[in-house]
């Protein structure tokens, strides 16, 4: 896994330097003069040998150090970690509803396989997958905010109730905050604000989940050591929900670490058109503005934070399938 | 004579399907008696299975029952499903083909079992567990108590198959069906699993069906014997009537085709070739020498072959007799260079192939042959006959397509095949047809050896027989020699001249067929030889009531 | 034991798709009037789709403006038509592209194993390693915004996956005896390659890339919708709705109808790659 991790950096080094359209052109703005670049790529350090500058950047993305934002002029580690728990609350928020929507779903279009149930739930998922996340998250908006006034348009939390209800900032959930601090007011303008993000967050991973349940249900049903069970008389429920799924939950494990991933990508877009203040909305800020720096940086921490996930899912596997167990 | 556990009157199942329907049985009937054994022979197609599935009401959605089945009395065609649903694992079991899968590898075996006997009767878990534990006892299952905690993978095939054995005992079922248990079991573990079913069916006086394609097996265990061919029963009755005395042309077929050992009448001596005298130098154009094979796993070291040293005489059929695990596949492997030895030397016709580059081994190439053992396998799905069985010459010839597609013809007419076939793709054809056409590749070169790497073990016992028969035919007429790879002593009677016996990698035993089947001289040969169905046995049994 | 009744041939198939699978037929009917929309859109668009009348801007849906005007007054229906090429440009690129680097890939890693296998293993890794959409706007984001760019960029995201397929299905191809044989008659490996092992493996790929076409064209719009992607004046469905952000609220038609023609196009595209997949791989069906 480590070196995947190197390779993931040099990745971004790659990008970094070695690909035309110089960065330094593009942070002096208009038609810099010859000196103004020089200048910059000294202190850049972009006039060194390439394999120099290889090193240079490990060393730094190893100590964290990815550089200085060229909007906010903060190290661009601090600007992520500032808005690292908006992201996670958004995406943790938007997977469980995933898995709670979807699971059961696509457990029942398997049991009542072709049956009407069935077919509606396929049909739709089909369809849910096929809208755009930002064209949904658009929509949204337009209903419940614009048409209905029923819901915020953007944003994490009211400003008024975040100047009226002040609580200390000690998981950066602001939903388990506010709980913490007692400030009900802010707690549910802290939902509020949450409801359509993480619905549009979650719309397609939800259909995803659906299929691939049915899908690993459905050829769990078809194992030999369930026609086994069935050949000795145990009725059908009991085969349904004790044995096809159990089998069915250790497999999905592995979609659950490609639906994170998913949503890790997607957030970028939600957090762009709902203004919420995570890492993905300043990536979006970063790409608009040319901050290379950000850019850079923004993309490691995400793909290590996938990494992680997927490394965290395969240890459980691990755990739980026990003809892995003992070898 | 008791009143019979299972009758199955006129029963007929219809699949009904997108383009026609399918006719699987087509009114059978038979009455099976607590204490006895029936057989089901048929062949793949025959409708056996779907008739045992239809006794435990597993017939699928799609097919139409009529008829009348009734089992302890009790009718299932066309009953409730949750009554018969019930009466599986009640009052008939099942015991699988395959053991490795049928039980679910999530949960411990003791867990499992005790579940479904909790479904059926109300015990707690540890009545359950106790009954089965005395299960694995009756079924002789080594260290009962530590089998119940473990998982499904820590088991062999063999332990596995007892302990679904121990599952329908435990559930004191009164009707047993066996779908054929021991195809997947080697030949001194099939034994111990028939004489298991035997003696659990006089003790507990249940019924036993016992479907299979092997008839020899069927005569050592069964009472009566019901053979079935395109979902009719062609001939039923006691095990003397039926096959000492077969009324029907397909039931004579089948037991003409099961190679016996002792079998003068069907296994001819081979014609054509006296043996030489393998000890003088010279005399052999293949020469193996000290050949040998590891490989290094998780646990150690593998010793695939070790110190392999035999010579082929040309025209001969030589016999390598080994089960899995023995190194024969290895050994094949490496004579046709697609495995690198660990050490020692394989020579053709004195010049040394096993460490060599591919432009030297092209004279040998062009030399030796290989028909495999899975014929769905050895054709590529999308290549035309003429291309599959043109494909040798294309590679190690230089000929031009006028004479390579006359060559094909005429190896393609020599397996029985004709000309027609040559723009057609594989999945038209039968296993035996494909295996046909994989011999025609075979021979196309015109080799000096061709390695048989059991060629006739996917295949129905009747195709079989043809097979085998064209094989000692092209020997006869091409005077090719064989390496013959099987594990089934009876076939090795019929084709070879000459046998090396592998065990565990080494060849324990070598010599003329007559001399090592009359005087073995190996504790390992001894046993296969006691295993392998024999024809005074054969006609013992068929005669002993 | 007659095989002509088991096997139906790959016509038979699709004609039993169409005669039993609705959606089958849904999917072809959008795909095949999207194409021609692609191809026929300068003729059939009622109105210059560039053509900047500020007389007319933001006008509500009408019989003159089937989809309304845009802020710079331009009909959004003959937008709508011509965005149907950029999008369906992207899908036949993307995956196209994609196929081209990772099938090679995929066999060579697949045929030879060993050393091979693992560095071409370990480089794929390194790309999978990225969430979805992440790699692609990185790269974007280096090359410069651009339809192209973009399209590249999504390519040397995509292939990676492609890769792996084809290399999982090329080592349990490597295994059936029709290869062996042809290996010990001597065959060089890369004729055994192309004549035996890929023709053999190349199913599940196709399945997954008949299935990818509409997600590449939601990726593409995606990266538009941030500026990543097209840029003015290539007329795109994302862009179009990223222009209109600041006035859908009041507004709602002009972006309401470049998403919905996203939604149909990528809808018919998934409800087709579903069907191929069935065609293909009848085992797989059951998976679905």
């Amino acid at each position: 896994m480590g070196l995947i991790l190197i390779g993931v950096m040099t990745v971004t080094f790659v990008l970094s330097r070695v690909l035309p359209g110089s960065p330094v052109e593009m942070m002096l703005g208009a038609k810099p003069t010859a000196e103004q670049i020089a200048q910059a790529e000294e202190e850049l350090g972009l006039n060194k040998p390439l394999i120099q500058q290889y090193g240079l950047f490990l060393t730094d993305a190893v100590q964290g150090d990815f550089g200085e934002s060229l909007i906010t002029g903060q190290p661009v580690t601090e600007d992520v970690f500032l808005r690292a728990t908006a992201t996670l609350e958004l995406v943790t928020l938007s997977l469980l509803l995933a898995l709670f929507v979807g699971l059961p779903l696509g457990v029942q279009a398997a049991v009542k396989k072709e049956t009407a149930v069935d077919h509606g739930v396929r049909m739709g998922s089909v369809a849910a997958v096929a809208v755009p996340v930002f064209f949904l998250g658009l929509l949204l908006q337009m209903f419940f905010a614009g048409k209905l006034g029923l819901l915020p348009l953007q944003g994490r939390i009211d400003s008024g109730v975040l100047l009226d209800y002040a609580f200390p900032r000690v998981t950066g959930f602001y939903l388990i905050d506010t709980l913490l601090a007692g400030e009900i007011g802010a707690f549910a303008s802290a939902v509020r604000h949450l409801v359509l993000p993480v619905l549009t967050l979650s719309l397609a991973s939800m259909a995803t989940i659906v299929r691939v349940t049915r899908g690993m249900m459905i050829e769990a049903m078809q194992e030999d050591y369930i026609s086994t069970v069935r050949a000795y008389g145990v009725p059908q429920k009991h085969i349904h929900y004790r044995y096809a799924l159990k089998a069915t939950l250790i497999p999905l494990l592995t979609v659950v670490g490609l639906t994170y991933g998913f949503m890790l990508g997607g957030s970028i877009i939600v957090e762009y058109v709902f203004d919420w203040p995570g890492v993905g909305g300043y990536m979006v800020q970063a790409l608009l503005n040319n901050d290379f720096p950000a850019v850079m940086g923004v993309t490691f921490f995400i793909a290590f934070a996938y990494l992680l996930i997927n490394l965290l899912i395969d240890l459980l596997y691990q755990a739980l399938d026990p003809r892995l167990r003992q070898t | 004579m008791s009143k019979p556990v299972l009758e199955v009157t006129d029963l007929k199942i219809t699949f009904r399907g997108r383009r026609r329907d399918v006719e699987a049985v087509r009114g059978c009937s038979i009455k099976l008696h607590p204490g006895e054994i029936l057989g089901l022979v048929g062949e793949s197609g025959s409708g056996k299975s779907q008739l045992s599935l239809a006794c435990m009401g597993l017939t699928a959605e799609s097919g139409d029952v009529s008829g009348s089945i009734l089992l302890t009395g009790i009718e299932i065609v066309g009953a409730d499903r949750e009554l018969i649903r019930d009466l599986r694992g009640d009052k008939i079991a099942m015991i699988f083909q395959n053991p490795m899968t049928a039980l679910n590898p999530f949960y411990r075996v003791g867990e499992q079992l005790a579940d479904i006997l909790r479904v059926h009767h109300e015990i707690t878990v540890e009545e359950a567990l106790s009954k089965l534990e005395k299960s694995f006892v009756e079924v002789a299952l080594p260290d009962p108590k530590a089998a119940l905690k473990k998982f499904p993978h820590q088991f062999s095939g063999g332990q596995l198959q007892r302990i679904i054995i121990a599952l329908a005992v435990s559930c004191e079922a009164k009707v047993l069906i066996a779908d054929e248990p021991t195809t997947a079991l080697d030949v001194t573990t099939q034994k111990q699993v028939t004489d298991l079913l035997r003696r659990l069916v006089d003790e507990l006086q249940m019924g036993l069906i016992f479907i299979t394609h092997d008839m020899s097996v069927v005569s050592e265990m069964a009472d009566r014997v019901a053979v079935m061919r395109k979902g009719q029963i062609v001939e039923q009755g006691a095990i003397a009537e039926v096959m000492g005395n077969p009324q029907d042309e397909y039931t004579r077929l089948l037991l003409a085709s099961v190679p016996m050992l002792g079998d003068k009448k069907s296994n001819p001596p081979c014609s054509g070739f006296t043996t030489q005298d393998d000890r003088i130098e010279g005399a052999a154009f293949l020469r193996v020498r000290q050949l040998s094979k590891t490989y290094p796993t998780r646990r150690g070291v593998v010793h695939a072959l070790r110190e392999v040293d035999f010579r082929l005489m040309a025209g001969e059929c030589t016999a390598l007799v080994g089960e899995s695990g023995s190194g024969k596949t290895t050994l094949a492997m490496s004579l046709l260079q697609l495995l690198q030895p660990s050490s020692g030397q394989i020579y053709f016709e004195g010049k040394e192939i096993s460490r060599v580059e591919r432009k030297a081994l092209r004279e040998a190439r062009r030399n030796i042959s290989v028909v495999f053992q899975n014929p769905y396998s050895s054709l590529n799905p999308r290549m035309r006959i003429i291309d599959i069985v043109g494909e040798p010459l294309l590679v190690l010839t230089d000929l031009d397509k006028e004479t390579i597609k006359q060559r094909v013809i005429d190896s393609l007419e020599a397996v029985g095949l004709s000309q027609e076939h040559l723009r057609r793709y594989p999945h038209a054809f039968s296993g035996g047809q494909r295996q046909r056409i994989a011999i025609a590749r075979a021979l196309v070169l015109e080799p000096k050896l061709i390695i048989l790497d059991e060629p006739t073990a996917a295949l129905d016992v009747s195709v079989q027989a043809q097979v085998v028969e064209l094989l000692n035919e092209l020997r006869a007429r091409k005077k090719v020699a064989f390496l013959f790879i099987t594990h089934d002593l009876a076939l090795v009677e019929r084709l070879a001249n000459r046998v090396l016996v592998l065990y565990k990698g080494e060849i324990i035993e070598r010599g003329t067929v007559e001399e090592v089947f009359q005087s073995p001289k190996h504790s390992y040969t001894k046993e296969l030889l006691s295993s392998a169905p024999r024809y005074e046995t054969f006609q013992k049994n068929i005669h002993k009531s | 034991m007659s095989a002509d009744d088991q096997e139906l041939s790959l016509a038979e198939r699709a004609g039993d798709l169409i005669k039993h699978n609705r959606l089958f037929v849904v999917g072809l009917v959008i795909a095949v009037s999207f194409l021609f929309v692609a191809l026929t859109a300068t003729w059939i668009a009622p109105k210059d789709p560039q053509a900047i009348d500020f007389t007319a801007k933001l006008q509500a849906p009408s019989l003159q403006h089937f989809f309304g005007t845009d802020v710079l007054g331009r009909d959004i229906f003959s937008r709508v038509l011509h965005g149907a090429r950029t999008s369906l440009l992207t899908g036949v690129l993307v995956v196209s592209l994609a196929l081209l680097i990772g099938l090679p890939i995929g066999l060579v890693a697949g045929y030879y194993g060993g050393r091979i296998d693992m560095v071409l293993m370990r480089v794929t890794d390194v790309f999978l390693a990225f969430p979805p959409l992440l790699l692609p706007i990185a790269i974007t984001a280096a090359l410069g915004p651009g339809l192209y760019n973009a399209l590249m960029a999504l390519a040397i995201s995509w292939f990676p996956w492609y890769a792996r397929i084809l290399r999982s299905s090329v080592i349990a191809v490597k295994e059936e005896l029709y290869v062996k044989s042809s290996q010990a008659m001597g065959m060089h490996p890369i004729r055994i390659m192309i004549k035996h092992a890929l023709p053999n493996s190349t199913t599940p790929v196709i399945v997954q890339a008949s299935m990818d076409f509409g997600y590449t064209i939601l990726a593409a719009a995606s990266l538009s919708f941030i500026g990543m992607g097209a840029r003015p004046p290539t007329i795109e469905w994302g862009l179009m709705i990223s222009s209109s952000r600041s006035i859908f609220l009041e507004y709602w038609w002009t972006a309401f109808f470049p998403g919905l023609a996203i939604f149909i196009l990528v809808w018919g595209a998934n409800l087709l790659g579903d069907g191929i997949r069935d065609l293909l791989d009848p085992h797989y069906s059951d998976k679905k």
